[in-house]
């Protein structure tokens, strides 16, 4: 039958090890529950930023996509008086008044000879 | 127009906007309508990220501010 010392002496091998294994569980937890703090902290400035990055990329396609974008190259959209953008040349009769819109404003202008 | 979309919302419509661009199929009038649309649907977005950045950096900031540990 093991003494009364031995006992004791196991015993408190025993708490100092429960004591310790205590303290490393909970600084694991507090690391982990700090990771986490840290991700959470970061994650809607991260979704923003790709939620404008795609913005950003439909945002590119658009303009590609802008008759501005056709403007710029040099053509020109013209308007008749009622404001509809003028296709055909054979319908314009000499003296019309028609807008003339650039990339960079517009003038106004007549109509002179027609070519069809 | 309204603009009480809501930031997916207003995505998607001009998502649908630049499809149809891209199909082709739109006349002049009609594009020039729908490129001026989805540049409004742009800004409008633009406008709610930049709101919701300025939501989450003032909230971090509290958060900084109550926080126990460093």
């Amino acid at each position: 039958v093991p003494d009364e010392d031995e006992l004791r002496e196991r015993l408190d091998r025993l708490r100092a090890t429960l004591a310790s294994d205590a303290r490393r569980t909970l600084e694991r937890a507090r690391q982990a529950l700090a990771a986490d703090r840290e991700r959470l902290d970061r994650a809607p400035a991260l979704l923003v930023e790709r939620k404008r990055g795609g913005l950003e990329a439909l945002a590119g396609r658009l303009r590609t996509l802008s008759p501005r974008a056709t403007l710029a190259r040099g053509y020109a959209i013209v308007r008749a008086g009622d404001g509809r953008i003028v296709r055909a040349a054979g319908p314009l009769a000499p003296g019309t008044r028609v807008d003339v819109e650039l990339a960079e404003g517009g003038f106004g202008a007549t109509v002179e000879d027609v070519r069809s | 127009m309204s603009d009480d979309l809501g930031f997916e919302e207003a995505r998607r419509e001009l998502e649908r906007i630049v499809a149809q661009l891209e199909s082709g199929q739109a006349g002049l009038e009609e594009a020039v309508a729908l490129w001026e649309r989805g540049e409004e649907l742009y800004r409008l977005c633009v406008a709610k990220l930049d709101a919701a950045e300025g939501k989450i950096e003032e909230l971090g900031r509290r958060a900084e501010a109550v926080r126990p540990d460093a």
